[in-house]
């Protein structure tokens, strides 16, 4: 299992290190030049020049990289243009309310999606599959931004249901012990606090949940369909077992496999999406401080958010990974 | 032996598949056979013939919705008779493992890669026998020696994949014999297996036999093993039975030109050198429907036109055998001969009796260039 | 080869051969086992007659043929089809389908956003006016061309680039030996690199580059797209690479590049086709995404159903219509092009082929 772990580890390098090559090159295209990308617009030529020699860009370009690459690693991410203050600061700050928003989104999506993708495989041809499928069809295909407001002008607006806005109420009280809003409730035992959040929660959660919701019906069902048919539900039917040890022990461990590794991919996508879903929400997370910054051409924090991503991305599948060699044991022998 | 009654009396069994807007599709067409203590009945055929679907049948594991099961199974259990066909799904679950087991065609993709080994032969000692905790693991690995796996505590903690083909057969015997059925099928246990490892699976099948009196039902393709294993033989074609009898009748003097080209097919090391093999041309698609003819002429080298008038009936060896409507009585008689043991056969044209010789004569090699059968 | 007879008197010709070796082809040889001539052609023909029956919609097709056959009985591959259908045809003809210009703001004098008036569908104007008092209705005409551009486009790009780097690491890997399996290595690490992001956030980041335009929405959708296309085509070339026909070919001395090129390729392209069609739609959903995050098109006299749609946000909770319209148009649209392309996938997969 340690070797296991260590060699997947030793993959991850090559992959990210190919990467902060792949944005290295994008800050040296980007218009301005890469010093741009670290100063404010209004930045007098001398600074300029000064930042050019402290950078090193007057440098070869290896040097330049391996720069890049320390500053990368010590995490120096730059300075905001937009508030001035270190991207990596600002992150820090806002990350704890997105991580929140992508768990109740995952949370909705595997909890709503598993069952509902199993029921419909289970009762193929039926108006329930009938109705999951076109439904997940009809998720996928409805750009995520407009459902959130979708979901914002009826059950907020109209309907008045949920706050439209915002993580907490203004005037909520609460004592901050880590940013994490419901994690801090449930431990100060606020829950008046903890309630208020997940109000908020639940539509953006919802909007955010359409895709990975209708990837994992779908991929649920697929999975089902396909480990119905295999010898082994049929031998465990053959011993006479009850339709729920088959169920669980059987169909579903081995149909969850490929399901687990869409939910890795899955969540990366879901900070993308919470680009859009925050900004609607004005959920003020990463998201709708990136958003702001596609408006602004704020390179540094885009130049950040992709590297967060993308270490996100390495950090979820290496837990798919484990998680993978957990559930299967063919993949521990490799 | 025990008792005079079959423990397992197979009467007309049907299975038609009609899936949606496909055309109905007949597996299974009438047949019968019974299962009797401490015996091996075989169900020899190429694949395609319905042998497997029989067993599937009886297991009550063919699909819900799709699928038209007929005729009757009636097992006899100590509480009384009852038709396998009309149980209920929760009274047949009973059944399933405890009284009834199967063994399975390929044992790699029959054991659950995920789950470990031991987990898979205990979950049927809790299930039937109500054996929990250290008690179902002792038992299991008692189970696992008993069919010849060594260190068997080692490989309750593995996975299939870790095991070799004849382990995991021997795995899935040790589950299929767990709670002593007194019926059990074997679905071409041998197929996917070393040769080596098919003879020490069909002794150890031969062993629980005899031990325990089981009936057996071997479903195969190779007539190697039911030469070695089975004392009564159903030689099925297109979900029929074509020909019907005890081992040394069925090899001596075969009388249907199916059965006398599947052995013929099987090359013989008491041969002369050189002697060509002689396959049974076309595949087990090449038929026609029973309903117009005998299912096999357009494979068979002796058909006449009165095998083409229609569906022809089961009936004794040597009594003339005739289509039915105008043979209904022969019929009657062939099923009395089928239960008392007897050799029939449902041909209008069969060969002679002690034909074995003989058999191809007419023809010389009558397929060169075309598909052989497919096997497996 | 033939698993049911392709001719229905092969029984009685096998016969021929084997009967009467002297005299091959002459029906009037002798025959030992049925004296009688007429009785033999007669059972002859009363079993050709017999097959036939049950060969009537048997195989022989090939795959496509048959993918054909079962899209056409499938109500999702029909509805999809009507749906892209329609899309296309009303893409193609717009200027002859708009009654008015999409620019126009002809009854400017009668929307307010301010004061909240808009004006609903009414007679000369089917589906009401737009926030600057242009006729909604050519708009959404004129934006389904527009629309459609950007979808053909950027899948283009992403089928093109996707197909050479999967295809030159395919065929590196079955043909090239260690030295092309190393090219293929370092592809797929390039791709699964771009794997890593999120589709969006690569369009975003490649529109960073090169600034709000349709042009930009349509590379950047595209280019997201590649790393999809490479794998499917690698992934389907792996698979064929390993067949017997290759192998063939390999033996044959076919050179290589040909091998890869008239027959692994050929061969592999159908779950890429499957994709393209699928790429169309999402292709149109993340232009939508792109143009609401101000990367789209600036330019107001090519109205596109992303940017209406980006734009009329501001609207929803007093005029919903304008933002209604070109949502429900993309959200049918991709959802067409999905069902045709899943359809598709189900009418090629093997494994639900039976």
């Amino acid at each position: 299992m340690l070797r296991f772990l260590v060699r997947r580890l030793l993959q991850l390098i090559p992959t990210l290190g190919g990467l902060s090559i792949l944005l290295f090159v994008w800050l040296q295209r980007l218009p301005g030049g890469p010093e741009y990308a670290l100063l404010p617009d209004d930045a007098t030529a001398e600074q300029r020049a000064q930042l050019r020699r402290s950078l090193g860009l007057d440098q070869p370009i290896t040097v330049q990289y391996l720069a890049f690459l320390r500053r990368i690693l010590q995490g120096d991410l730059g300075t905001s243009l937009n508030t001035g203050r270190p991207v990596t600061e600002e992150f820090f700050t806002r990350f704890p309310a997105t991580f929140e928003l992508a768990v109740t989104a995952m949370l909705i999506a595997v909890t709503v999606g598993v069952p509902l993708g199993y029921l419909a495989a289970r009762k193929r041809g039926s108006v329930l599959d009938f109705a999951a499928v076109g439904g997940s069809l009809l998720g996928i295909c409805t750009p995520v931004f407009f459902l959130a407001f979708l979901l914002k002008v009826v059950f907020a607006e109209r309907l008045g249901l949920f706050p439209s806005a915002f993580r907490l109420s203004p005037g909520m009280s609460r004592t901050d012990l880590s940013g994490f809003v419901v994690l801090d409730g449930l431990r100060t035992g606020e829950f008046d606090v903890v309630r208020d959040a997940l109000l908020h929660l639940a539509l953006p959660g919802l909007a955010l949940a359409s895709i990975p919701l209708a990837v994992i019906v779908r991929m649920t069902r697929a999975s089902v369909l396909e480990v119905v048919g295999e010898d082994y539900v049929r031998t465990a039917n053959a011993k006479g077992l009850h339709p729920g040890t088959v169920r669980t022990r059987h169909v579903m461990r081995n149909a969850m496999l490929p399901v687990v590794t869409a939910i890795g991919l899955l969540t990366g996508s879901l900070f993308a999406g919470a680009v859009l879903t925050e900004s609607v929400f004005a959920f003020p997370g990463v998201g709708s401080f990136v958003y702001a910054a596609t408006q602004g051409r704020d390179y540094p924090v885009l130049t950040g958010f992709i590297l967060l991503i993308a270490t996100m991305y390495v950090l979820i599948n290496l837990l798919v990974d484990i998680s993978y060699s957990l559930l299967d044991p063919r993949v521990r022998a490799q | 032996m025990g008792s005079d009654a079959p423990l397992l009396t197979v009467e007309e069994l049907s299975v038609v598949f009609h899936g949606r807007g496909s055309d109905e599709v007949r597996a299974v067409d009438g047949v019968s056979f019974t299962l009797e203590e401490g015996r091996v009945t075989g169900l020899v055929g190429e694949s395609g013939c319905g042998k497997s679907v029989t067993s599937l049948a009886l297991m009550g594991l063919l699909p819900d919705r799709g699928v038209r099961v007929g005729g009757s199974a009636v097992m006899r259990l100590p509480e009384g008779p009852v038709n396998l066909l009309g149980l209920s799904a929760r009274r047949m679950r009973d059944l399933r493992g405890s009284r009834l087991a199967m063994i399975f065609q390929d044992p790699l993709s029959s054991l659950n890669p995920v789950v470990p080994i031991g987990r898979q032969v205990t979950e049927i000692l809790r299930r039937h026998r109500g054996m929990r905790g250290s008690a179902a693991e002792r038992e299991a690995a008692d189970l696992l020696y008993r069919v010849g796996i060594p260190d068997p505590r080692r490989r309750l903690r593995e996975y299939p994949h870790q095991l070799s083909g004849g382990m995991r057969q021997r795995a899935l015997i040790a589950m299929a014999v767990a709670c002593r059925p007194r019926v059990m099928i074997a679905d071409e246990p041998t197929t996917a297996l070393d040769v080596t490892i098919q003879a020490q699976i069909l002794e150890l099948l031969k062993d629980l036999v005899t031990e325990e009196g089981t009936a057996l039902l071997m479903i195969t393709h190779d007539l190697g093993v039911v030469a070695g294993l089975c004392d009564d033989i159903n030689v099925l074609y297109a979900g029929r039975a074509v020909e019907r009898a005890p081992r040394a009748p069925l090899f001596a003097e075969p009388t249907h030109p199916y059965t006398v080209g599947l052995l013929g097919s099987i090359p013989r090391l008491d041969a002369p050198r050189g002697e060509p093999l002689t396959p049974i041309r076309g595949s087990v698609n090449d038929n026609i429907a029973w309903s117009q003819g005998c299912a096999f002429a357009p494979r068979c080298d002796h058909y006449t036109l009165e095998c083409l008038q229609g569906p022809p009936v089961l009936a004794p060896v040597g009594a003339a055998a005739g289509v039915e409507g105008a043979a209904a009585r022969t019929a009657a008689t062939g099923r009395a001969a089928a239960a008392d043991g007897g050799h029939v056969h449902r041909c209008v044209n069969p060969l002679r009796a002690g034909g074995a010789s003989d058999r191809t004569a007419p023809e010389g090699p009558a397929a060169v260039g075309e598909d052989e059968e497919e096997r497996g | 080869m033939p698993t049911t007879p392709s001719s229905a008197d092969r029984p009685g010709a096998a016969r021929e051969g084997t009967d009467a070796p002297g005299a091959p082809e002459t029906p009037g040889a002798p025959d030992r086992n049925t004296p009688l001539l007429g009785r033999r052609a007669a059972r002859i023909d009363r079993l050709a007659e017999l097959m036939g029956e049950r060969e009537q919609g048997g195989h022989g097709a090939g795959i496509w043929r048959t993918a054909l056959a079962r899209l056409r009985r499938s109500p999702m591959a029909i509805t999809g089809a009507a749906i892209v259908a329609v899309f296309l045809v009303v893409a193609l003809f717009s200027p002859l389908l708009a009654p008015y210009s999409p620019t126009a703001q002809t009854w400017g004098a009668e929307v307010f956003p301010n004061r909240n008036v808009f004006v609903g569908p009414r007679a000369e104007n089917w589906l009401g006016l737009d926030n600057l008092g242009r006729d909604q209705f050519s708009r959404m005409v004129i934006g389904a061309r527009q629309t459609l551009l950007v979808g053909v486009v950027a899948t283009l790009v992403g089928f093109g680039l996707g197909a050479v780097l999967g295809g030159a690491a395919g065929a590196a890997a079955v043909l090239g030996g260690r030295w092309g399996r190393q090219v293929d290595n370092a592809v797929m690490r390039v791709i699964d690199m771009m794997l890593a992001l999120p589709t969006l956030l690569l369009a975003v980041t490649i529109a960073a580059l090169i600034g709000p335009s349709l042009t930009t929405v349509m590379i950047a959708v595209g280019v997201a797209q590649i790393p999809i296309f490479a794998r499917l085509l690698r992934g389907a070339m792996l698979s064929q690479g390993g067949r017997d026909y290759v192998l063939a070919a390999r033996a044959l001395g076919v050179r290589r590049h040909r091998i890869a090129l008239t027959h692994i390729l050929p061969n592999s392209l159908g779950p890429v086709i499957v994709q393209s069609t699928l790429t169309l739609a999402t292709a149109i959903i993340d232009a939508a995404a792109l143009s609401y995050l101000g990367l789209g098109n600036p330019d107001p006299a090519f109205p596109e159903w992303g940017t209406m749609l980006a734009d009329a946000q501001r609207f929803l909770s007093s005029a919903p219509q304008l933002a209604v319209y070109p949502a429900l148009a993309i959200i049918v649209t991709a959802l067409g092009f999905t069902l045709l392309g899943e359809a598709m996938r189900e009418a090629l997969d093997p494994k639900l082929r039976r």
